[in-house]
């Protein structure tokens, strides 16, 4: 072997161990996170998911470490924007944002996560916008439009699009995207967590628009189960939603006002829904959960109503007391929302019926009607929530005895559930049963009792599982019988004017009312009637009557059906005794 | 000449030789078993040895029924688990009634006592699968479900 040989493989020898020892340098140094930006990016989102104050605070710093070596490094600079945004720090998270936007444009790569953030970003201040919240929502909303087109397989661009038409009050777009969003199949951890908060939110807006509305926002969005269009389901669907968002969120503040949305909405249903002992338990305790631990998010109108709802649903002296007191202070409303006074009024309703004490009964009716009234007043109250409100004042008036006030809004709430049965949207047969039973109720004590059998008719027409009413429709359908018809007369009245009776009873058990009897002498109604003891009637005639042959006519009218009449004629002589040859002995 | 050839070539092998321990120790692992794991059994037996496969592109492609080993956070500290994949990123997911349903379908040979694990359908987000531990002796409510992302994931267990 050649000296030069030898030279080639010593050099040989000496470049292959400088190059494995600069090899195990790059190797050493970048498996150490204290020389590598992935490895405090990587500690970064450690800490964060672990989703503590604390930890937020060491992702912050591992961050800081990360972007101080790579200041364009994407996936910390998306993280610091979501990590601010998080901490409502918009104008770091908008810088944040914006440099991942340059950087994105720089390296050619997708910038629609950059525009997703900025969108955010946008969304969060149009939240705490005054006037122009609307403006500021519609750009926000152009900006996830711009990141759905820069790349239309990003179902997170749909997600926050959603999320920005349900701010705009606009669940049916949002029903579209979220469908949208959901046929991507490419939707990021912290976008499933808003995909199912914005599902529960869409929902539970749907299902307050009433049943047309919601049927249009189930068409869009899509969804496998073919019942979601009822608005129950809704509510229903929307808790499972919020359940799913909470079990996949962080905790924080996010996870708490997941808490507070589902606690909202369970307390619709505790409020509207035949829920079973074990499922309102579970409501309540969840309510009851939010009321201690997440107090500080609800606005003092929510805390009224979910004490309200707890004590009608749970009928606990406690509670019920405590739900007295949060309402009394604001009884005459204006300051709540019309949906908060609509169901504060609902709930009142409930509450007065399981109050025993009459006088306290009677103020809490009161003071459900101030709600109901000030909701009905105020915008934007379904009309689902305007029948039932007009349907609990009517039952309130009627409860005052004050007739003609319940019937007025009785025959308001008839007008409007007539349109929503016209329209399709009609409430569920028990609600409507409900309605059409109350309705009869009021018509009967009205005396109208045509009308009142033709609600009872509707309303086991409409829930036949009501036994009561049907009884009571069967009772009131007997006909009456009128029995012993004929005249006395009465020492204190001259001798022309003699006194008809008769005797007129029930065919049901429903008795005969005074109101329901006519009494005609020769075609002429008598001057009064007196009911007295087993069904007698006792009528007297306007004027004296002529000597000579006399007709008398009684009738009852009968509910549903022509009167019950019954004649009989009587010779009338003065100085002699009062002939009635048909009438029958006492 | 013939002498410097030779060099050459044991060069070249020693290289393609550091080249494929790289590949192997990048692409394979072993993973030692905690004793207090019961969540996977019999499939992960505690005090087990599991192989792992390491191959981004394996995890990438993780389907239904692979088990996978990966990092989590107990509150404490990080840990190593084993778990079941019922759905990949992007499949919609639900359990109803103890059916597993994947993009709407029934999924055969699903882990027994999934009625504990009720979930409406959920979207599997990117790169994160869908998880659940189903040790066939343990109590169904020992059954628990997860997401776990890719980069929580160590590797596809190849001696399941």
């Amino acid at each position: 072997m050649t000296t030069n040989e030898y030279r080639w493989i010593v050099s040989g020898q000496i470049s292959g161990i400088a190059l494995l020892g600069l090899i195990s340098i790059i190797v050493v140094f970048g498996a150490m996170p204290k020389y590598s930006a992935r490895a405090n990016l990587r500690e970064a989102i450690d800490r964060y998911e672990i989703g503590t104050d604390a930890s937020a605070r060491e992702a912050e710093q591992a961050l800081d470490e990360a972007l101080a070596r790579d200041p364009d490094m994407v996936p910390a600079l998306a993280l610091r924007g979501r990590i601010a945004l998080g901490k409502d720090n918009l104008d770091i998270a908008r810088d944040a944002y914006k440099k991942l936007a340059r950087v994105c444009s720089t390296r050619r790569l997708s910038g629609a996560s950059a525009l997703n953030g900025l969108g955010c970003v946008m969304l969060s201040e149009a939240q705490n916008a005054g006037k122009n919240r609307q403006e500021r929502l519609a750009e926000a909303y152009q900006t996830f439009l711009k990141a759905i087109s820069m790349d239309p397989g990003d179902g997170d661009g749909h997600v926050n699009a959603a999320i920005c038409k349900l701010h705009m009050g606009d669940p049916l777009e949002a029903a579209r995207h979220l469908a949208a969003g959901r046929r991507t199949k490419s939707v990021s951890y912290d976008s499933l967590v808003m995909y199912h908060a914005a599902v529960g939110s869409m929902l539970a807006a749907a299902s307050a628009e009433g049943g047309r509305a919601a049927a249009l926002v189930a068409r869009e969005f899509n969804d496998s189960d073919p019942e979601l269009r009822k608005t129950g389901r809704m509510l229903f669907r929307a808790v499972a939603e919020f359940e799913m968002a909470s079990e996949l969120a962080l905790p924080g503040r996010s996870w708490d006002e997941l808490q507070v949305r589902k606690a909202l909405v369970e307390a619709k249903l505790l409020a509207w829904a035949p829920l079973g002992r074990e499922q309102s338990a579970e409501y309540r305790n969840d309510i009851l959960g939010v009321l201690a631990k997440q107090e500080h998010l609800l606005s003092a109108e929510q805390k009224r109503l979910l004490y309200v709802v707890i004590a009608v649903s749970s009928r606990r002296g406690a509670y019920i007391q405590q739900a007295a007191k949060a309402t009394e202070k604001d009884g005459r409303t204006g300051r709540l929302s019309p949906e908060t006074s609509f169901y504060m009024g609902v709930a009142l309703c409930h509450l007065a019926e399981s109050e025993r004490q009459g006088s306290l009964q009677a103020q809490m009716r009161a003071n459900a009607a101030d709600y109901l009234l000030a909701a009905l007043a105020g915008p934007g109250l379904a009309a689902r929530q305007r029948l039932r409100a007009l349907s609990d004042l009517a039952v309130i008036r009627w409860y005052a005895k004050d007739f003609p006030g319940a019937l007025k809004h009785a025959a308001e709430a008839a007008e409007i559930l007539a349109g929503l049965e016209k329209s399709g949207d009609a409430p569920d047969g028990f609600e409507r049963g409900g309605f059409h039973r109350n309705a009869g109720v009021i018509r009967y004590e009205n005396g109208e009792r045509d009308a009142s059998v033709t609600a009872f008719d509707k309303s086991i027409g409409a829930d036949p599982q009501q036994t009561d009413v049907g009884l009571f429709l069967a009772k009131m359908r007997r006909e009456p019988i009128i029995d012993d018809i004929r005249t006395m007369t009465v020492e204190q009245l001259p001798p022309s004017m003699p006194v008809v009776t008769a005797k007129v009873v029930s065919g049901g058990a429903v008795a005969v009312r005074k109101e329901d009897i006519s009494v005609e002498i020769d075609g002429e109604s008598v001057a009064f009637i007196t009911a007295g003891p087993g069904g007698r009637i006792y009528a007297l005639p306007r004027n004296g009557l002529a000597e000579g042959t006399h007709t008398i006519k009684v009738a009852v009218s009968a509910a549903g059906k022509s009167p019950v009449v019954e004649t009989k004629t009587f010779d009338l002589a003065y100085g002699v005794e009062i002939m009635n040859p048909e009438a029958k002995g006492d | 000449m013939m002498e410097r050839i030779r060099t050459l070539i044991w060069y070249g092998v020693v290289i393609l030789l550091i080249i494929i321990c790289y590949h192997v120790a990048s692409s394979y692992a072993v993973a030692l078993v905690d004793e207090k794991f019961i969540a996977m059994k019999p499939t992960i037996q505690p005090n087990g040895v599991c192989f792992l496969n390491r191959k981004p592109a394996g995890i990438s492609s993780l389907a239904t029924d692979d088990v996978v080993a990966f990092n989590a956070f107990n509150g404490r500290e990080e840990v190593r688990l084993f778990a079941r994949v019922l759905a990949a990123s992007g499949q919609m997911v639900s359990i109803r009634g103890g059916r597993l349903l994947v993009d709407g379908n029934d999924t055969a040979g699903a882990p027994r006592g999934l009625e504990a694990l009720e979930t409406g359908s959920m979207i599997v987000p990117r790169e994160t699968v869908f998880v659940v531990f189903d040790a066939a002796n343990a109590m169904p409510l020992s059954l628990s479900k997860r997401l776990v992302p890719f980069r929580n994931i160590i590797g596809r267990v190849m001696n399941k």
